[in-house]
C-alpha cells in the first residue's frame, strides 16, 4: 500500500500569503488524477510545511478537506514523503511541518488525516533524524531536525514561532 | 549520548542469560533432588554423584561471565541502518531483565553452600545483562527529551509508543 511512489516534477516557486517561498510539485497517479505538492520555505529558519491537493479542488478554499474518491491516499501520501526526502537531502537541516486538515465538520481533534499521516511516519521514519513532535487538539505534527536543533536548543524556538505564524492555530493558548 | 553496548553483541547477551538462568535453575533442581534423597549417608553418596554436573554448570557460567564482561564496546553506532535492529534487541534483552531481575536480587549468603557458587555467578550475569538493557534503554530515553520546552500543547511522539504496534514488513526510509 505505501510501497508506490509516483513519478514527481518541480513545477514552480511562488511567493506565499505570509512572504515565504513555495516550491510547487506536480505528479499523476495511476487513476490519472493530478496532485500538486506544495512546500512552504521560510526565510526565518529551515522550516518547510508541506501540503497538497487534487489539482481539480486547485480553486476551492477547502482544497485540503476535499476527497478524490480515487483511493489513491497511500500512494499519494508515499510520494509526498518522497519528494520530502529529495529536499532534506539537498537541505539536511530542514525540518517539517504538516497539519491533517479536517473533514465536512471542521473537527481539528485527531483528525482522519493527521492518524494516516501519523501512522505512515511511524512506519517510515525513524526516531534518529528527527524528533517527532505532535499537538493532537489541531492536528499538527512537526518532524523536528536533530541535526538543526540538537546543537542549538533555542532554534526549536524560532520553528515553533514561524509555525505559529503560518498556522494561527498552532499558537499556544 | 552515552552506551556502552552495540547491537551485534547483544544476541550474545541475550544468549548468554538465557544461558545463566537455565544453569541456576539446573543446579537448584540438582540441589532438590539431592536433599530430596533422604539420609545423610545417602545424601553424601548423591551429592558425589552430581558433583561433576555441578562443576560443568559452575565452569559454563564462568564462561558465560567472562563472555559477557568482554563485550563491552566503548561506543553505541545507533543510526538510520540499524535502529530496528536495535529495538528489536532491546524488546528482547528488556524481556530477558525481567526474567533476570529476580535473580540479581538473590542474597548469595542467604543460598546453601553447594548452590552458593551458582548463585554468585548467576548474580554476575543477572547485573551485566540488566545493566546492558539500561544503557539501551538511556540511548533511547535520550531521542525523545525536548531541546527545549515545548510551546502549551505540543507534546514529543515518543519513540516507544511510535514503535508500539509498528507494522513489521516496512524499513525505515529516513
Amino acid at each position: 500500500m505505501f510501497d508506490r511512489i509516483y513519478a514527481y516534477r518541480k513545477a514552480d516557486k511562488q511567493r506565499g500569503v505570509t512572504g515565504e517561498t513555495v516550491h510547487l510539485f506536480v505528479f499523476r497517479t495511476t487513476k490519472r488524477r493530478c496532485i500538486i505538492f506544495e512546500a512552504h520555505e521560510f526565510s526565518t529558519c529551515p522550516l518547510m510545511v508541506v501540503k497538497f491537493f487534487d489539482k481539480a479542488h486547485k480553486l476551492s478554499d477547502k482544497r485540503f478537506s476535499l476527497l478524490n474518491g480515487s483511493n489513491e491516499a497511500g500512494s499519494i501520501i508515499r510520494t509526498a514523503l518522497e519528494i520530502m526526502l529529495e529536499l532534506y537531502k539537498s537541505n539536511p537541516f530542514l525540518s517539517f511541518a504538516f497539519m491533517g486538515a479536517p473533514d465536512e465538520d471542521g473537527d481539528l481533534r485527531e483528525t482522519r488525516r493527521f492518524r494516516i499521516y501519523r501512522e505512515m511516519l511511524k512506519r517510515l521514519f525513524s526516531d534518529l533524524d528527527f524528533q517527532h513532535i505532535q499537538q493532537k487538539e489541531k492536528s499538527l505534527y512537526v518532524l523536528l531536525n536533530r541535526n538543526y536543533c540538537g546543537t542549538q536548543p533555542e532554534r526549536q524556538n524560532d520553528i515553533f514561532s514561524t509555525l505559529a505564524n503560518h498556522y494561527p492555530e498552532a499558537k499556544p493558548e | 549520548m552515552n552506551a556502552t553496548i552495540s547491537v551485534n553483541d547483544v544476541s550474545g547477551i541475550v544468549r548468554s542469560g538465557n544461558i545463566a538462568v537455565k544453569s541456576l535453575q539446573a543446579a537448584r533442581s540438582l540441589e532438590a533432588w539431592v536433599a530430596a534423597m533422604g539420609t545423610k549417608i545417602f545424601t553424601g553418596i548423591a551429592y558425589a554423584f552430581t558433583l561433576p554436573f555441578l562443576l560443568i554448570l559452575w565452569v559454563l557460567l564462568e564462561v558465560v561471565v567472562r563472555r559477557l564482561n568482554k563485550r563491552r564496546p566503548p561506543s553505541m553506532p545507533l543510526h538510520a541502518q540499524n535502529y530496528k535492529a536495535f529495538r528489536l534487541r532491546f524488546q528482547e534483552l528488556t524481556a530477558l531483565s525481567n526474567t533476570l531481575r529476580p535473580i540479581a536480587a538473590i542474597d548469595v549468603s542467604r543460598e546453601t553452600w553447594l548452590n552458593r557458587m551458582f548463585a554468585k555467578q548467576a548474580v554476575k550475569v543477572a547485573k551485566i545483562v540488566i545493566q546492558h538493557r539500561d544503557a539501551m534503554d538511556g540511548a533511547l530515553q535520550a531521542l525523545d527529551k525536548p531541546y527545549a520546552p515545548l510551546p502549551n500543547g505540543w507534546n514529543v511522539f515518543t519513540s516507544d509508543k511510535r514503535w508500539e504496534g509498528r507494522p513489521t514488513p516496512y524499513e525505515y526510509i529516513v
